[in-house]
């Protein structure tokens, strides 16, 4: 794997975010103006509340996504330079930012990013502590200290 | 009702329009990081739009010291305006999207805000510095 294809893949997930925020937001305005929408969705198994509450998760959904793709990265760095082993994330991205000489600034922000991703998981929180671009901001500059290629 | 069949020859002319503009801003902002003594390189991009089918376009990577930007073609077709171009800076993430209008690029922050400022040299520079800080 490159680190230009690390950051290719966490940036598409930005552009999934995008068309999911545009898609939700039309589908809603139809819903909300138009019978047969109306009774589409229902059909379809899905209200206009569900729809709000899905809109409300997605960054939230997308914030996951992303944490996903920089997990894959840091594993296939782990995988293919140090040994064949599946840490914890917490560990992993310790031994790597220890072998790569990370900053200590870089290394806190990226684990705040992923101690927020444990928060989602576990507690489901409906307020957002971080936007999807601290997150990006965070987990990207951590991946700044890997190598070009590995 | 208004034919709005688009012909082969419609799409062609739609799609090198959009071309023809996207190389205009790859090569204005290839100038000015230039004359920033900022290193540049450029790439083409494959896209696919349902209208205009797939087609290259140029993007530009542009080297700073605290990382790089890109300048990425996004489509022709988007709503909202004549075509799209994003800035991403690396390792950031942060992003300003461009949108292609009557008057020129107008550039949106994230979520949608739009950035009241004219797309030129100083302004280009600053926010090259503002997304990767």
């Amino acid at each position: 794997m490159t680190q230009r294809e690390a950051y290719d893949r966490m940036r598409n997930v930005r552009r999934e975010l995008d068309a999911a925020t545009f898609a939700l937001a039309h589908t809603i305005r139809l819903v909300s103006s138009d019978l047969k929408a109306l009774q589409d969705a229902g059909r379809g198994g899905t209200s206009p509340s569900e729809l709000a509450r899905c809109r409300d998760s997605l960054e939230i959904n997308y914030i996951l996504r992303l944490f996903s793709e920089f997990e894959a990265a840091v594993r296939s760095f782990w995988v293919s330079t140090v040994r064949n082993s599946r840490p914890g994330m917490e560990v992993l991205m310790n031994r790597v930012a220890d072998r790569v000489q990370m900053s200590p600034a870089d290394r806190v922000l990226a684990h705040d990013i992923r101690e927020y991703r444990n928060t989602i998981i576990h507690q489901n929180p409906r307020a957002l502590q971080y936007t999807y671009g601290d997150c990006a901001k965070a987990l990207g500059k951590y991946l700044r200290w890997l190598p070009q290629s590995w | 009702m208004a034919n709005t069949r688009i012909t082969p020859a419609m799409r062609l002319a739609r799609r090198n329009d959009w071309i023809a503009r996207v190389t205009s801003l790859v090569n204005q902002v290839k100038h000015w990081s230039e004359a920033e003594g900022w290193k540049v390189e450029s790439h083409e991009k494959e896209i696919t739009e349902d209208q205009l089918g797939t087609y290259r376009a140029p993007e530009l990577v542009v080297q700073l010291d605290d990382g790089e930007l890109n300048v990425v073609p996004v489509a022709r077709d988007i709503a909202g305006g004549e075509g799209r171009v994003d800035l991403e800076a690396i390792p950031t993430l942060a992003r300003v999207k461009m949108l292609g209008s009557d008057q020129g690029w107008k550039l949106f922050a994230d979520p949608n805000v739009p950035l009241r400022i004219d797309w030129n040299r100083k302004n280009f520079v600053r926010l090259a510095h503002d997304l990767l800080s």
